[in-house]
């Protein structure tokens, strides 16, 4: 019989996400990232949608397609009246300057009512400063939660709807980012040798590209996709084509100066009927339609496919790096031992140990991702105004800042959420790797 | 005398240094046989080629850079029949793997997966080797009840509750203890124990050594004990086998061995262990083997069965000039030579000289379990 061997009490199982809530900062992190999710996604169908017009009769009626997208009200997002533009949030007191332009833009009937109210004219009602009439006035202002941008637009709509699309890119880019690097990692460290080093050299040469030009071909080519999707050139080439070979015979050998004469003739013939087939191409193969909401989807996802395929190559290195060295360990060896097919060593084993820098390379990779959006939303490859995202709305509030007049909610409050996001995300992925780190968990 | 449980014969391994560079040898001709309920303890020092011997036989080696040569490494199932082990396909390999031949490594400390339990550990190597009554795998349950038996067999206290623990949460002894718990809990027949106790202080190491033996005694397991202590040798050894550079240079039982250690390179390990009975004055330090295997009359000829020829001790780099045999001159090779009862040395190949270059003929009977009355 064995000595008992004092001090080790059995060990208490806790699950990782209990541990994760147990910690205040991680608890933090999740309560705010889930908050800003559900807050910035589950609103998107609101800010995507126009606001429903509240008298659709005095509208004329519009004649043609064309004018019709022209007059549909535009969504939340890009809704507003430049005169509102550029005014402070709610709770900021508005000084002289907003408090003349907020003056001109409560409503006549507003207006109207107050004169009736106090007996003065509707045109002093406006430009009363003190009494009772102004104070109304006042409680009467137009208001927006976050102030407006400079074309009049609620900047909190903005900033929820930016949020959106900021949020969406990070975490498909940073899924697709895991998906592809841990596989392309996992399976390069493991097979080692030649493969190990040709896979390696692959991610080398793309790691060398400059991203940005590997994004602007993408971006190129994509479009230049959509392009021949919608004019449907390719279809028209082929079907002039087509009919030519089938109308023009092979010209019979004449004596030469006809010839020449005869050359000339056909020639313009031919002209002629490729012009006639262009136009009867152009009938039975017209352009398709992308509706505006395609369209977008369709630049959202190059522009996933971009940052998603530049980030993998990091995670690609460092969970390759990680098999590596878990490889030479022995409990691997131990597990080979004891007869644990391939299979199993993978789930079992190694991917166990490689939770750990996963987890935190994901957390990196999301903020990474949003970055990157915006600064290519900055180029013009990426999220196209007037569709916000935290990094363009980022981006036109900098420029809003001046000495003449900073008008600093259009910068702050994209920047705030961006940043506190960003904590979050750390907070999270910290207080989580060290949760699934068994030797922390049980402190 | 029943076929020994496992063989190796002639097994040569070489490891490849990049291309155009030699292979190195690391080992050349090991041979030796295990029975049932028989302790083989390979000694020798480092990079000697012993780690390696075991590994091949589970085909553990990486390859490449490694790469068996030359070769059997025969496996006895329990129905009779055998396996060729080195030429093993994986699928075949991997029932071996601890379901019958299981291995011990040296350092308890990495051998444990560090981010699951020690109970899901145990449950995954039972299911992929036990069986219930019907055939068919353990259900999760039952496995669990196999690793607290198996826990509690080895002596770790609570086994019910330590199976939620991490390895982290364990000593260096209980964890060594988890492997072994987890190399039995498969019911091997064979037990690879790579150094099992070299990182773990006299008094663990004897309480694993004497588990390792009473399994042995009571399930008459095969055990090969890789190791450097010659003191855990002559406790725990039925038979022992010396490799330097890849070769096994005496082969012998272990009482013979001590009571006549005849290749010099043996007699330097024995000379190098300090007595406390020893008449050596002290402060004087010990011998050490290198200065023991330079002196002149080491490799003096032995007496042999066969004594017309001549029988130098193998060394590499060492051959007597002008060494023939009745029919000719010696070659590179090195030969078993029987020097005793159940005793093999080494010596260099000679024609005519009688030795052995077969496993088969290596054997140390098995002695009769100390209970049995007679073999």
């Amino acid at each position: 019989m064995m000595p008992v061997l004092a001090g080790s009490e059995p060990a208490r199982r806790r699950s990782p996400m209990a541990t994760l809530i147990r910690n205040p900062f991680g608890l933090a992190g999740l309560v705010f990232l889930l908050a800003a999710l559900i807050a910035c996604v589950g609103t998107l169908p609101l800010t995507m949608s126009a606001r429903p017009e509240s008298t659709p009769d005095s509208e004329p009626t519009p004649s043609s397609p064309v004018e019709a997208r022209a007059s549909r009200p535009p969504p939340r997002y890009n809704a507003g009246d430049p005169a509102a533009g550029r005014l402070p949030p709610l709770w900021v007191p508005p000084d002289a300057v907003h408090d003349e332009r907020l003056r001109t833009l409560v409503p006549d009937e507003t207006v109207r009512r107050i004169a009736a109210e106090y007996g003065i004219d509707p045109e002093d009602v406006r430009d009363a400063r003190e009494g009772p009439a102004a104070d109304e006035l006042r409680a009467a202002y137009p208001r927006w939660l976050l102030g407006t941008d400079k074309l009049g637009r609620s900047l909190l709509v903005r900033s929820l709807a930016g949020g959106g699309v900021s949020l969406t890119i990070g975490l498909a880019a940073a899924v697709i980012s895991v998906a592809i690097g841990t596989g392309y990692g996992v399976v390069s460290g493991f097979a080692g040798g030649r493969i190990d080093a040709v896979m390696m050299r692959i991610v080398d040469v793309l790691y060398g590209l400059p991203y940005v030009l590997l994004v602007v071909l993408l971006a190129v080519a994509g479009d230049a996709l959509l392009d021949q999707y919608i004019s449907r050139s390719r279809d028209r080439a082929a079907f002039v084509e087509t009919r030519l070979a089938e109308t023009i015979v092979a010209p019979t050998s004449q004596a030469d100066g006809q010839a020449n004469e005869q050359a000339d003739d056909r020639a313009e013939q031919q002209a002629e009927l490729i012009d006639a087939f262009r136009l009867e191409a152009q009938e039975r193969y017209p352009a398709r339609k992308v509706s505006e909401s395609q369209r977008l989807g369709y630049e959202l996802v190059v522009l996933l496919v971009a940052i998603g395929g530049v980030s993998w190559l990091t995670m690609a290195r460092v969970i390759r790096g990680q098999v590596l060295s878990l490889k030479s360990r022995l409990f691997m060896e131990a597990a080979r031992a004891t007869g644990v097919p391939l299979w199993g060593q993978f789930a079992r084993h190694l991917l166990p140990n490689l939770i750990g820098p996963i987890v935190v390379y994901t957390t990196l990779t999301v903020p990474q991702a949003i970055l990157q959006e915006s600064f290519l939303s900055f180029l013009g490859i990426g999220v196209r105004p007037p569709l916000p995202s935290w990094g363009n709305l980022a981006a036109e509030g900098l420029s809003e800042l001046n000495t003449h007049r900073s008008d600093w909610w259009q910068l702050l409050f994209p920047c705030l959420l961006l940043g506190l996001t960003l904590l979050a995300l750390n907070f999270v992925g910290e207080s989580l790797r060290e949760s699934l780190d068994p030797k922390r968990r049980t402190r | 005398m029943t076929a020994p449980l496992l063989t190796i014969d002639g097994l040569r391994v070489s490891f490849g240094q990049g291309p155009g560079r030699a292979r190195v040898q690391a080992v050349d001709g090991a041979r030796l046989t295990l029975h049932e309920r028989q302790t083989v303890a390979v000694v020798g020092e480092s990079g000697c080629g012993k780690s390696v011997t075991a590994m091949s036989v589970l085909g553990l080696v990486p390859s490449p850079p490694a790469r068996v040569d030359a070769g059997e490494i025969r496996y006895r199932w329990a129905d009779g029949r055998e396996t060729r082990l080195e030429r093993a396909s994986s699928r075949e390999l991997r029932r071996v793997r601890g379901g019958e031949i299981a291995m011990i490594f040296q350092e308890p400390m990495t051998s444990l997966n560090p981010v699951t339990t020690i109970g899901e550990q145990l449950v995954e190597a039972i299911r992929l080797h036990r069986v219930d009554g019907g055939g068919r795998r353990l259900s999760g349950r039952a496995a669990r009840s196999v690793a607290v038996d198996a826990l509690a067999e080895v002596g770790i206290p609570d086994p019910a509750a330590r199976l939620a623990a991490y390895p982290h949460q364990f000593s260096g002894g209980m964890r060594q203890r988890v492997m072994i718990a987890m190399a039995l809990a498969c019911e091997p027949r064979v037990l690879l124990a790579d150094e099992p106790t070299t990182a773990l202080d006299v008094t663990i190491q004897k309480q694993i050594l004497d588990l390792i033996g009473a399994l042995k005694r009571d399930r008459g397991l095969g055990v090969v004990l890789i190791t450097h202590d010659l003191g855990v040798v002559a406790h725990h050894a039925d038979v022992v086998c010396v490799m330097y550079a890849g070769r096994i240079v005496e082969y012998s039982r272990v009482d013979e061995l001590f009571r006549r250690p005849t290749h010099p390179y043996t007699r330097g390990l024995l000379a190098c262990i300090p007595r406390l009975d020893d008449e050596q004055t002290p402060g004087e330090p010990l011998p050490l083997v290198g200065d023991l295997m330079s002196q002149d009359d080491a490799f003096r000829p032995l007496e042999t069965t066969d004594a017309s020829a001549v029988a130098t001790p193998w060394w590499p780099g060492r051959e007597p000039a002008g060494l023939t045999g009745p029919t000719g001159p010696a070659t590179d090779d090195s030969l078993l030579v029987p020097v005793g009862d159940e005793h093999w040395v080494a010596c260099w190949a000679t024609p005519g000289l009688s030795g052995t270059r077969s496993a088969d003929l290596c054997v140390v009977a098995p002695r009769a379990p100390a209970g049995a009355a007679t073999a």
